[in-house]
């Protein structure tokens, strides 16, 4: 199976008549590969590059793939708040009111993150400093810091182990001799002219190492920093456990995933995979999927959606959380539950969590399938008063098909509204917005844009099934995708589903949130690579495919870093 | 440690500001120096998505100018009038610093405006240019110009004065989307350096807090030696700290690369920038000084469409702004810092503001008005042309005027507080340059005719007055307006400031001025 590229679906643009050519981008570009294989492509050993079954893509060449760096850069507010949650046991959340630096993409990409201001830096002050209190005015949690006592005056011996064992789990790493010197050095001037007692300057010591960049950010070390942008070098165990942890915790590693580090077992690809395992069958598994899938699918801007109770009387706090609730029992059956990614839009919903029949009470067996009728992407990508075909549209392609749309270069936006559309019933959007795609500059976006939507127009603005619109007229789901016809969405899904772009999505979302980066042209090969040795399988295996791979274990600086 | 906000918290700081003279013995060591004229403050406010064509219904014809009692407020400026003699409407000041379409004639209409616009408000150039000159992705790209104020900031050695640089605050509880674009050209107007966006702050727990460490206290005079030897204590801890931390970082820092290094030399600047503040004991700085009440905390948003909006966990912007206007106030007498940027709400807001009180909905229907880019901006009508002395025609719908209006109350609110303390020989408002302006003209999106007032700088501006500038082709530069404020206001010795893609020198707008 061929799959193709932006310039098949730009002759199909051209084909089907549209104008929009040069406003449609894509992210990932070249030819990919498919396998028909079943995904599984047992465990590589460091450097050799994880080839896949079938014939490698063009372009692809484990040898010479760069696998980029991730430069230093800070927690991101929910890593803040996860690993002080798991590293302290405090119930603290300091960083909820942190400054949120984010690009477009998932919130822990790193080139918004590697800058600071003071603002930042005094928000991390008074963090630690409260932390700090908050741990040792709790016995339980204190006695996990403090867990020796001092011999008596001069005595360094407890505070040096207290360096050491809690040093490591809060840098991510061991603290090398000079650094352990340091901040004993510092407990002794606690104790001596801060007029500290042996707890008082564990607790200042504490309170230095979580305001220190080490805790603070991410940095990966390079033994030597000319031989790392020479060649790409094997990543150590530490390094691993923080990109692994931070993938799938949202936080810290654990003492279990530093202990492997330094043994080095985690270099070696089986145990990482059981790793990948271990770390998403943890209760903290959890965490992936609210932050990877609902960022990448933006379920998160459900949360701040607002629904006009006028218009939606169902609508309530609770069903805002059953939908979120909802969302993540769907998404979760695809790490937990061995549902491949094939599936993700034709699964059945799974209807039974508690509140949401108010949604599902009404539907006709077996019409609800799939992402495209999840009532949390519905009513997230809806108005407050109806529908809006044109952002579920907007979804479906940019994050589900990793096909962005880009703005035509000087066209002014107008709403439905500016465009004519109020000269219609204002409850028939479809009416509306064929007055909209009337305008030539709205119809190159629009008619990539509006036909999706318009597909799945039997959901409401909360999701709920329905045959009409609220002035009556008949609700009409025929359109056309990439010259196409469909008459709704049992014929719509056939098309997404045989999408080349929809099988190769997910690799690309993957990277991009564990490295922490748009995806680079260098990067390209390799996404291509992996969706034809994944297969579209679970993405618990795109996971593995993905930690097992060079350019997940290795680094390599690029000239520009130097 | 979730400290709700609630509408009781914050009012219980509002309103206790009383005006108290200035105290030339009591005066901050920086500022004695400057004692016979008042220290001079610049505060640039935005607001999004631009303004209604009410903003300009009483506007002279273009090239001219209107003053005194022929000067008359327009129906979004009306909340103006207690101060309307310390007020400019300036029209006809364009930001075309774009180079896009270079050699061509200057475009006002950039697309993804919402980011590009504001991303070039305060600097002057083209953050999109620049990202791609750099070989940066734009979806995730940070780079920009320095900011007018981080200019004035900068070679006016505030640092040096106040113990505060500058502030950055902000009401943005609930961004729009960003247009595929970082935070940092929707939720930013300061840029202490190209790859230095300095966000705007919308907790005002936090702002608080900054001003208390900084050493903003009431002004009684006597000091409390237990308060002082506690103060002692503190500063000495905070600052072992800071120097360990310092410390270490600067140890692992030539192990790293390049890239790496900077980030963490920008990591020790900006903690070495709060250590006046941290290990201030607060016993020099006293004055005219006045300490708010301790207002609650609000949350920051995680993320474009994300957030608080108006009625959730208690939300209130009404309160909210109230509460930063004293929170200036506070942060100018106490002269913690001379330069603060305000945004009244982030770029591209959708805002829910259907809670305007029935004294701002004037304009009839408000209908859309619970998202302000969705449902006012880009709502029924606008601007559909020019009438031939040059004045706009069209009708804008109500609820764009009326989020105009409020907008504009609150910097009246503002100016008010400031009139009412006296500040050397006038009023913190006559020795402050309120300058409040949006990044795009209307709902069309062009960076030309920004909407723009100017509130004080007695003795530097004109005032009462409606200045329309000269139209086409030679419309005013945006840079020239903030060179002219660092020149004329500041008097700095500013070369140049902002881009101009056709190579023109800057110019001092001498209109203005009186």
């Amino acid at each position: 199976m061929r799959l193709h590229t932006l310039r098949v679906l730009a002759e199909r643009l051209r084909a089907g008549g549209l104008v929009a050519l040069s406003a449609f981008t894509l992210a990932c570009t070249g030819e990919i590969q498919g396998t028909g294989a079943d995904g599984k492509n047992g465990g590589s050993g460091p450097g050799s590059g994880g080839a896949g079954s079938g014939t490698p893509p063009e372009g692809y060449d484990p040898a010479l793939l760069d696998p980029g760096h991730v430069p230093a850069h800070r927690l991101s507010n929910t890593e803040y708040n996860n690993t002080v949650g798991d590293l302290l046991g405090t119930s603290l959340r300091p960083a909820d009111f942190f400054q949120a630096q984010t690009v477009t993409g998932f919130d822990t990409n790193s080139s918004a993150l590697s800058g600071i201001t003071a603002t930042n830096a005094q928000a991390y002050f008074d963090a630690a400093k409260e932390l700090v209190e908050d741990v040792f005015a709790n016995p339980t949690l204190k006695a996990k810091v403090v867990t020796c006592a001092s011999a008596g005056a001069g005595d360094t011996t407890c505070a040096q182990s207290i360096v050491e064992s809690f040093g490591r789990l809060a840098w991510r790493r061991p603290l090398d001799e000079g650094e352990v010197a340091k901040l004993v050095a510092r407990y002794t001037e606690a104790m001596t002219t801060l007029g500290k007692d042996h707890e008082g300057a564990v607790a200042h010591v504490l309170r230095i190492m979580l305001t220190s960049a080490p805790f603070l950010y991410w940095i990966e070390i390079d033994p030597d920093i000319a031989a790392a942008a020479a060649a790409k070098r094997p990543l150590n165990g530490y390094e691993l456990a923080s990109r692994l942890s931070f993938m799938l915790w949202s936080s810290t590693p654990d003492a279990a995933l530093l202990d492997l580090s330094a043994s080095d077992e985690l270099l070696d690809a089986a145990i990482l995979a059981a790793q990948v395992d271990r770390l998403l069958d943890d209760p903290k598994g959890a965490r992936f999927i609210a932050t990877f899938f609902n960022q990448w699918l933006n379920v998160t801007k459900l949360g701040a959606h607002q629904v006009d109770a006028t218009f939606y009387p169902t609508w309530t706090e609770e069903l805002r959380g059953a939908m979120f609730t909802d969302a993540q029992q769907f998404f979760s059956t695809f790490v937990w539950g061995g549902r491949p990614w094939s599936e993700f839009l034709t699964a059945p919903l799974d209807t039974s969590v508690p509140g949401m029949d108010a949604i599902y009470g009404a539907d006709p067996a077996g019409l609800r399938k799939g992402f495209l009728g999840l009532p949390a992407f519905l009513t997230a990508e809806s108005m407050p008063t109806r529908t809006a075909p044109t952002f579920r549209g907007k979804i479906v392609l940019e994050s589900v098909m990793c096909a962005p749309i880009a703005l035509p270069p000087n066209v002014v936006i107008p709403d439905l509204a500016e465009a004519g559309g109020d000269t219609v019933d204002p409850t028939n959007i479809r009416a509306k917005l064929e007055l909209h795609r009337s305008s030539p500059d709205c119809a190159g976006c629009h008619a990539v844009l509006d036909p999706i939507g318009l597909g799945i127009e039997t959901f409401d603005a909360i999701g709920r099934y329905r045959t009409t619109y609220e002035n009556g007229d008949a609700i009409d789901t025929t359109g056309e995708f990439l010259g196409q016809p469909f008459t709704g969405i049992d014929e719509l899904i056939p098309i997404l589903n045989a999408d080349e772009r929809f099988a190769a999505c997910p690799g690309e979302k993957v990277l991009s949130f564990a490295l922490r980066r748009t995806p680079r042209p260098e990067d390209l090969p390799y996404i291509e690579q992996l969706a034809g040795q994944w297969g579209s399988g679970t993405v618990r295996d795109l996971v593995k495919h993905l930690v097992e791979s060079d350019t997940f274990r290795f680094r390599k600086l690029p000239a520009s870093a130097l | 440690m979730k400290r709700l906000f609630s509408r009781r918290n914050v009012l219980r700081g509002a309103g206790v500001c009383l005006a108290l003279p200035w105290l030339e013995s009591l005066a901050p060591r920086g500022a004695r120096a400057q004692m016979m004229t008042a220290p001079r403050r610049y505060i640039p406010i935005y607001f999004p998505n631009g303004a209604a064509i009410q903003w300009w219904e009483n506007a002279p014809a273009f090239g001219t100018s209107v003053a005194g009692e022929q000067f008359i407020l327009s129906s979004v400026h009306e909340p103006l009038l207690p101060v309307k003699d310390k007020l400019m409407v300036l029209s006809r000041m364009a930001n075309y610093t774009w180079k896009q379409g270079q050699g061509t004639s200057p475009d006002p209409g950039v697309e993804p405006s919402h980011s590009r616009c504001p991303g070039a408000l305060m600097t002057c150039v083209d953050t999109d240019v620049l990202a791609t000159e750099a070989g940066m992705s734009l979806p995730s790209a940070v780079i920009n110009g320095v900011s007018a104020d981080q200019v004035i900031v900068q070679q006016g050695g505030l640092g040096q004065i106040t113990p505060i640089e500058s502030m950055q605050m902000g009401l943005g509880t609930f961004p729009g989307a960003f247009d595929g674009r970082s935070y940092s050209y929707s939720q930013v107007m300061s840029w202490k350096s190209a790859t230095e966006p300095l966000k705007r702050q919308v907790n005002p727990k936090a702002v608080f807090d900054a001003l208390v460490n900084a050493g903003a206290m009431n002004s009684d005079g006597s000091v409390d030696p237990e308060a002082d030897a506690l103060a002692q204590q503190r500063a000495a801890e905070n600052k072992s700290v800071l120097d360990a931390v310092v410390e270490s970082s600067a140890a692992l820092r030539p192990r790293l690369s390049r890239q790496d290094q900077l980030t963490l030399e920008q990591f020790e600047s900006s903690f070495r920038e709060i250590e006046k503040t941290v290990t201030n004991i607060g016993t020099t700085i006293s004055s005219g000084c006045q300490v708010i009440a301790e207002p609650g905390a609000i949350p920051e948003p995680p993320g474009s469409m994300q957030g608080l909006n108006q009625g959730q966990d208690g939300y209130d912007r009404a309160a909210h702004a109230l509460i930063m206007n004293d929170l200036i106030v506070m942060a100018l007498r106490c002269d913690m810092t001379r330069v603060i940027t305000y945004m009244l709400d982030d770029s591209r807001s959708e805002f829910n503001y259907s809670f305007i009180p029935e004294e701002d909905a004037i304009f009839g229907s408000t209908g859309g008005i619970d998202n302000f880019h969705g449902g006012a901006q880009h709502g029924a009508g606008g601007i559909s042309g020019t009438a031939e002395n040059g004045v706009y025609t069209g009708t804008s719908n109500g609820a764009f005027a009326t989020i105009n209006r409020w907008l504009v109350r609150q910097v009246a609110d503002l100016a008010q507080k400031l009139q009412a303390v006296p500040d050397g020989e006038g009023t913190l408002l006559d020795s402050t340059l309120l300058h409040m302006t949006s990044a795009m003209r209307t709902h069309d999106h062009d960076a030309y005719d920004l909407p723009m007032l100017l509130i004080g700088g007695t003795g530097f501006i004109k005032q009462n007055t409606h200045i329309a500038l000269a139209e086409k082709p030679s419309d005013r530069q945006l840079r020239d307006l903030f060179y002219t404020i660092q020149k004329e206001y500041f008097g700095l010795d500013v070369a140049s400031f902002g881009d101009d893609m056709r190579g023109a020198q800057n110019e001092i707008i001498a209109d203005i001025l009186l």
